[in-house]
């Protein structure tokens, strides 16, 4: 059977339905029938199986590189597909036996799912998507098509339905130079390589005339530039030097005008007269009046009063315009264009960002590898490894002294294990050092774990060294009912504010709160009896903001409310053994969440 | 008595090598995504619990497949409210086809990856995005705007090209 054959056509169509959980019984028994009846129809479904299954798994390697990378853009990257035979991967010895035998082999097959992520790993199309634009014009390859050159990415899209129904386009496909996208409705974001955000608002018609700047034949749009602050000049000029457009500053052409970025965030609306309001949020802009195909024609500008006047103006923050075009020009050559410049008493109103920023994340998503969003829990993290624990393991880990990054999320920079006494310990990736961390036992009872608000009675009376859920509900430690955040000591964990910041762009972390506690080990084993004390301590960019010492399980539970600055990188928690054992220090951080305030009327007053 | 730690160092490079191949074999019999990954966990794991009874220097793909076709069907007979797709006759001939078809499927794979250059921008990115983190026809069709019938479709005529191309390339002729 070859694949032009109908029985092929039929085989495929229910082995994709199939995949799909698409296939009903009657489909189903026919596949059935064909798999059964014949060797080759057989081979074929393997083939075809095969195929999916291989795309998944790169799929899944793939979303383990987006956790690393922590941003959405990677999270959309190509497939990247291995050609290459996987080497055997130097893992350490693991120990093994005991009770622990079953959650040690889920670390190995979590390891070897992370291994094997990184042993596949080829490069890619990925570096390809940004590609010198001096190569536009060497159009020809082998194909004998024109060579496409990307100048960035669609970044967001909400609702959109096109004018044409032939269009598809995803979130993160590469945006090429010459590409229109005519918006029927709904809101499309897309980010230049240069770094300007503009959003797309339908209906509308936008052609991505070069890598700095488009022309907006009809509609709205909001353009988003980076300030010089934000944006080292540098990087500026290298991406302008290979630009075959070589204007540094962002601009957006329309029927009747060229309105040019100074550093800002401005809105554009074209009617379909082709007359062109321009609006400016925050820094300024210039406007120049240009009637489209008729450059060569002279030009008069007139302001509101009709008075003749120059042909550009520039707008700061709050202000707006509105180009007009007074007489429609003729054929001849001699004969000259009329704008007139007006200033609208009511702007357009403009969307500035597609989704709302979040006003909270949950710590606990994040660290169960979300985004902050979510719901996520029931992961942890290994505090000796950065690794995921797919299950909480209470096993007594040693610490190597070292910090160690979490590769599976970006809001994560790392964890690490304070040894303290003569050992001060880095508490995140830029290389802030503590040295007053009392000395400590060396070791961590447990992974980092986030334990769901609601468990069920076993999970409670499974095994009372599972102390995360032996402890019972813990309701009084969470208001929000959310969930709790349990760290036995010895552990630090360090959160990358910054890389929520870059998340979500117009807001920012503005606080921390939880409640911290101690949970009463006496309650779950007084046979033990246990001794369980801790030291809490909270630093932000390596300072101290709370010490809570020797906190015990009778003690009243502490409440956290730690501000947070602008310009603020890293958020660092740390549990520590109050008597150099760390038995039983089961510190628990209630409903932990960091409040997110908008930065919009911040940048506004900077 | 093994060395434990050879052992395990041992397990780890071989479950490396052959991890793929496995999950193919698991969904090549298990038609659910969902189903086919936690029960690729599932095999790992018993993998590693009988690793003392695999004899060394055979054929680990073999073993594996085989633990692997066992895992399966218990795993059928635990969903017994679920209806059953194919008998277990089936699943015997599929599982049986599937070891001895697995260096040709490599070579398939291999074949993949210059196919997958081969596609239009177009349908790389339509499949880049089904083929992330849960991303469902449905998701894919809400994220671009299209209909769930035109993504379905979309994705089974590049799903075609690209079988196609992988056959023409391992067949030694030029893809189109």
């Amino acid at each position: 059977m070859t694949h032009s054959t109908p029985q092929f056509d039929e085989l495929a169509d229910l082995v994709w339905a199939l995949s799909n959980d698409r296939l009903d019984a009657e489909g189903g028994a026919s596949l059935q029938r064909l798999l059964e009846s014949d060797a080759a129809n057989r081979r074929v479904y393997l083939e075809l199986m095969d195929q999916f299954a291989l795309l998944e798994w790169e799929s899944a390697e793939r979303t383990v590189e987006a956790g690393k990378h922590g941003d959405l853009e990677t999270a959309v990257s190509p497939l990247e597909i291995s050609t290459l035979s996987p080497l055997p991967s130097p893992l350490s010895p693991l120990a093994v036996g005991g009770p622990l035998f079953s959650y040690m082999v889920a670390t190995v097959v979590l390891c070897l799912m992370l291994l094997g992520a990184w042993a596949y790993k080829i490069s890619h199309v990925r570096d390809q998507h940004y590609v010198d634009n001096s190569r536009r014009q060497t159009a020809s390859g082998p194909s004998e098509q024109p060579e496409l050159v990307f100048v960035g990415r669609i970044t967001g899209m909400k609702d959109c339905r096109w004018s044409d129904p032939d269009t598809y386009t995803i979130v993160g496909a590469s945006v090429p130079l010459d590409r229109e996208y005519a918006l029927a409705s709904g809101l499309m974001e897309i980010t230049y390589a240069g770094g300007a955000k503009v959003i797309l608002e339908g209906p509308c018609t936008y052609n991505i005339e070069s890598s700095a700047g488009g022309f907006l034949a009809r509609g709205k749009l909001t353009a988003k530039i980076r300030t010089q602050s934000s944006k080292p000049k540098a990087q500026s000029s290298e991406l302008f030097a290979f630009s075959p457009f070589l204007s540094p500053l962002f601009s957006v052409r329309t029927p009747t005008a060229v309105v040019t970025d100074l550093g800002t965030e401005f809105g554009v609306e074209v009617d379909e007269n082709g007359d062109t309001t321009s609006h400016v949020f925050e820094g300024k802009i210039v406007v120049k009046a240009g009637i489209r195909n008729s450059e060569k024609r002279p030009m008069t500008a007139v302001g509101d009063t009709g008075l003749a006047s120059g042909t550009q103006r520039q707008l700061k923050a709050g202000e707006s315009i509105q180009v007009s075009r007074v007489r429609a020009g003729t054929h001849h050559d001699s004969a000259a264009e009329t704008v007139r410049f007006t200033h609208p008493a009511t702007p357009p109103k403009f969307v500035r960002r597609l989704y709302e920023p979040p006003k909270m994340l949950d710590l606990l998503d994040i660290v169960a590898g979300g985004n902050g969003l979510g719901n996520r829990r029931e992961r942890g993290i290994d505090p000796t490894t950065g690794m995921t624990d797919p299950m909480l393991l209470v096993i007594q880990r040693k610490g190597d002294g070292q910090y160690h990054t979490v590769a599976t999320n970006g809001l994560i920079d790392g964890v690490f294990l304070p040894k303290g006494g003569k050992h001060p310990a880095q508490l995140d990736s830029s290389g802030h050092y503590f040295d007053g961390f009392t000395r400590t036992s060396g070791t961590s009872g447990s992974s980092i774990w986030v334990r769901a608000a609601e468990i069920s009675t076993s999970d409670q009376k499974k095994d009372r060294w599972q102390w995360v859920y032996s402890i019972g509900r813990g309701g009084q430690y969470m208001p929000d009912g959310r969930g709790l955040l349990c760290i036995h000591a010895n552990a630090g964990i360090t959160f990358d504010l910054a890389a929520m910041r870059k998340l979500f762009d117009g807001s920012r972390p503005a606080r921390f709160r939880s409640v911290a506690a101690l949970a009463d080990a006496a309650l779950v084993m007084p046979d033990k009896n246990p001794h369980g004390m801790v030291d809490l301590w909270l630093f932000v960019d390596g300072l101290l903001k709370m010490q809570r010492q020797g906190l015990g399980p009778q003690d009243k539970p502490v409440d956290i409310n730690v501000k947070l600055e602008a310009g603020d990188r890293f958020l660092t928690i740390v549990v520590t053994d109050f008597n150099t054992l760390a038995t039983f220090d089961w510190a628990i951080f209630g409903d932990p969440v960091l409040e997110m305030k908008p930065t919009d009327e911040e940048n506004r007053l900077r | 008595m093994r060395n434990r730690d050879i052992d395990t160092k041992e397990f780890v490079a071989l479950l490396t090598r052959h991890s793929r191949r496995i999950y193919s074999f698991i969904r090549s019999l298990v038609p659910n995504q969902t189903d086919a990954e936690d029960l690729f966990q599932e095999v790992s794991t018993t993998l590693w619990e009988k690793y003392d009874t695999f004899c060394k220097g055979s054929d680990f793909r073999a073993w594996a497949f085989q633990i692997a076709h066992y895992k399966v069907l218990n795993f059928r007979r635990r969903r017994t409210r679920m209806p059953r797709l194919f008998s277990d006759d089936l699943i015997g001939k599929l599982a049986d086809d599937r070891l001895l078809l697995d260096d040709s499927l490599e070579c398939r794979s291999r074949a993949l990856a210059d196919c997958y250059q081969r596609l239009r921008l177009e349908d790389r990115e339509l499949l880049d995005l089904r083929y992330t983190e849960a991303a469902t026809v449905p998701n894919v069709a809400t994220q671009t705007g299209r209909s769930i019938d035109f993504v379905y479709k979309a994705l089974r005529r590049i799903h075609g090209e690209l079988y196609q191309c992988i056959d023409d390339a391992i067949h030694g002729d030029e893809p189109k």
